[in-house]
């Protein structure tokens, strides 16, 4: 009996575990794929179309590639840390799914319910910037440690507004439980969703969501046409997968997240009646998501350096902190 | 020693680098992610071609010449032509000259249109990259159906042109350039009103009108800081008499204003192709040309899409050349780059260098 007490609930973390990577992971991989063909609709062009029907092979085709490749490291490189980096990068981008519910009932998240989800969700996405410090500083070459630089700090500026725009979300629910501010939404009415209530704080996230991920238009860490690839220059083979794999995983995480605090996470009408379309429902979501990150890579110019930094610290941060008290006094005057 | 050790941090760029198409080197010190110093190294792609062209025929130097560039390969092969025919005396046909104008005028579309992409594609712009050179596809089409080539045509022959244009093509091309000329409308309006593009554009590059006259600084790069220099109107050659082009000029001096100054000459020449084509003088489209040419030298100078191509050339009364000597725009324009990348972000310099249209290839020939 007393093993039993101890041995199933350590399954059952196990199991959820492996289910949760393996959707992370089969995600991540198609996420590459629906970047590259939406993109390329965007752009006029028909993106990969040769590896089996419309391209579902594609990132197969990829991978295989990669873990093929040779692996190769720089002279001079400080070989235990270059080897630790893409490790760093990845596994918070994994971890991170550990808190977020996916549907409605203590089943579909994999913690179930921590009070302190959102604690959790800042303190493990930080810990992703020294990836690409490390990795920059790791390989000794010019064009990586200038990469990992700038990603350093552009994703400490933009971490303190993202953390605060979080703060009126956590306000607003009174809760730091990803559960609890599903719940405060309240299911099945969209006027619910944080988005119509805070929308400053919404815009604020999505911002720093696209600075934390590094991508266009936010994608000086890796700016090709100065930095060659930034951090990634001396990676190769399935050592630059893992960096990649960081990125989109991050991807497909901030979407849910985005998705959790302000678009109702999984709730949506029938939800009650059918718990299953909660999984669905946060599915579209998350993909709408996806769809917008994509988008507006496509729409964007890559920001400069020095203006990214001023519109970090004089924009969005300030902006975050009016949000706060904005919202904190809304809140002592009763008005939420 | 700290900050004399920070000072030198130097970034190079090139010759391989994913910024350059083509292979030139470049030193940016940079302190932090300020540049603090620029050097230029060239001549990575020098093929001896000058040189080459003592060992060839007058004719055979046509083909040679025309592969400086990949690009401009129309304006080399009319600047030779020209140049040739002055030493030899000969009149060529008022029909082939108007044919060499269009295709030099459709030339530059695709010029500055392939530029318009790279240089968008430095901003990290791809989406106007894409756009751009699809429909470049649009001019590269006619000029493969006008003269059988997208890339080196081969108009030219010594004394005329190969290839007429008759009222079928004309109607065709004309459907082209309206196609073009709305798509140029839209992206005139992308530069010049896209918040995010004007960020990396407005200021970045800045030289006044006496610094590029004093940079020596030639085509759109130069007009684009208000310099009048523009060999079609100087100095009319071919066509450019009967047909004329306005100077594109703009006051900004920035790389904004080499965006617009480039982008307003597309439909200049458009305006001009549309207008040879409805008034297409008649007549031959070649004349006779000695195969030795009377002893002698000259120079030849043409507005090539980058800005002034000059050729010396000189006979000794054979078949062959004694000297040929090709400047090209880009290496006037290199100043740019050393000259104003000081003071700018490291993220500046890939837009600085596109923004004087490098053509390494011409260049180094």
């Amino acid at each position: 009996m007393q093993e039993h007490k101890i041995v199933a609930p350590i399954l059952e973390f196990l199991l959820k575990s492996v289910v949760l990577i393996l959707i992370a992971l089969t995600g991540f991989a198609y996420t590459t794929l629906l970047e590259r063909r939406f993109i390329a609709r965007l752009q006029a062009r028909i993106g990969p179309n040769r590896a089996g029907p419309q391209g579902l092979l594609q990132p197969v085709a990829d991978g295989l590639k990669l873990i093929v490749k040779e692996s190769i490291t720089p002279a001079l490189a400080d070989k235990f840390v270059y080897f630790l980096a893409p490790a760093i990068a990845v596994v918070p981008a994994l971890i991170v799914f550990a808190v977020i519910p996916f549907g409605s009932g203590p089943l579909f998240s994999l913690m179930g319910d921590l009070n302190i989800g959102v604690l959790y969700v800042l303190a493990v996405l930080s810990v992703g910037v020294y990836g690409a410090v490390l990795a920059g500083w790791a390989s000794n070459n010019k064009y990586a440690s200038l990469g990992g630089l700038r990603a350093s700090a552009q994703m400490i500026s933009y971490e303190l507004a993202f953390g605060l725009s979080l703060v009126a979300v956590v306000l607003m629910a009174s809760s730091a439980s990803l559960n609890d501010i599903v719940k405060y939404q309240q299911p099945g009415n969209i006027l619910g969703w944080l988005i119509f209530r805070q929308p400053i704080a919404a815009g604020i996230f999505a911002i720093c969501a696209m600075a934390e991920l590094a991508r266009a238009p936010f994608d000086l860490v890796e700016a090709e046409q100065e930095l060659t690839a930034g951090f990634l220059t001396e990676y190769g083979g399935m050592k630059f997968a893992l960096f990649y794999m960081s990125e989109y995983v991050k991807m497909i995480a901030m979407s849910a997240l985005f998705a959790t605090f302000f678009l109702g996470g999984w709730s949506g009408p029938f939800v009650n009646e059918f718990p299953v379309l909660s999984l669905v429902y946060f599915a579209v979501k998350v993909l709408i998501g996806l769809l917008i990150i994509v988008w507006v890579r496509a729409t964007l110019p890559r920001f400069r350096y020095d203006k990214l930094m001023a519109f970090g610290w004089k924009a969005l941060l300030p902006l975050s902190l009016a949000n706060v008290m904005l919202t904190a006094l809304l809140i002592v005057l009763g008005v939420y | 020693m700290e900050n004399e050790k920070r000072e030198k941090f130097i970034v190079p760029i090139g010759p391989q680098h994913p910024a350059l198409k083509e292979p030139g080197h470049f030193e940016f010190t940079v302190d932090g992610e300020t540049v603090t110093g620029a050097t230029v190294r060239l001549g990575y792609v020098h093929r001896g071609i000058e040189k080459a062209t003592e060992d060839r025929n007058w004719t055979q130097n046509l083909y040679l010449l025309e592969r400086i560039c990949g690009i401009c390969s129309h304006s080399h092969a009319m600047a030779y032509s020209l140049g040739v025919e002055k030493l030899a005396g000969v009149t060529v046909p008022p029909r082939a000259q108007a044919i060499r104008q269009v295709v030099a005028e459709m030339e530059r579309i695709h010029s500055h249109l392939l530029w318009l992409g790279v240089a968008a594609h430095e901003a990290g712009f791809d989406t106007l990259f894409m756009f751009s050179w699809r429909d470049r596809e649009t001019i590269m089409d006619i000029l493969e159906g006008l003269t059988g080539n997208r890339v080196n045509y081969s108009v030219n022959v010594l004394g005329g042109v190969k290839v007429d244009i008759d009222a079928e093509r004309a109607d065709s091309i004309r459907k082209g350039l309206d196609l073009l000329e709305e798509r140029t409308r839209h992206y005139l309006k992308v530069v010049t009103t896209d918040e995010t593009f004007l960020r990396r554009t407005r200021g970045v590059g800045f030289t006044t009108t006496e610094q590029a006259e004093a940079l020596g600084l030639v085509g759109p790069t130069a007009r684009a800081a208000n310099v009048a220099r523009d060999v079609r109107v100087d100095v009319p050659y071919v066509a450019y008499a009967e047909f004329p082009v306005t100077m594109t000029l703009d006051t900004g001096g920035d790389l904004e204003a080499r965006f617009v100054v480039r982008i307003k000459e597309l439909f200049e020449s458009y305006r001009v192709i549309r207008l040879i084509l409805d008034k297409l003088p008649a007549g031959d489209l070649t004349m006779r040309m000695p195969r030795r040419i009377k002893e002698g030298e000259t120079v030849s100078r043409i507005e090539a899409p980058r800005g002034e191509l000059f050729y010396f050339i000189k006979s000794g009364g054979g078949e062959k050349p004694e000297r040929i000597k090709v400047r090209t725009p880009s290496i006037n324009n290199f100043a740019l780059v050393t000259g104003t990348a000081v003071g700018h972000q490291l993220a500046d310099m890939p837009m600085i260098l596109a923004g004087m249209d490098p053509c390494f290839s011409c260049n180094d020939r």
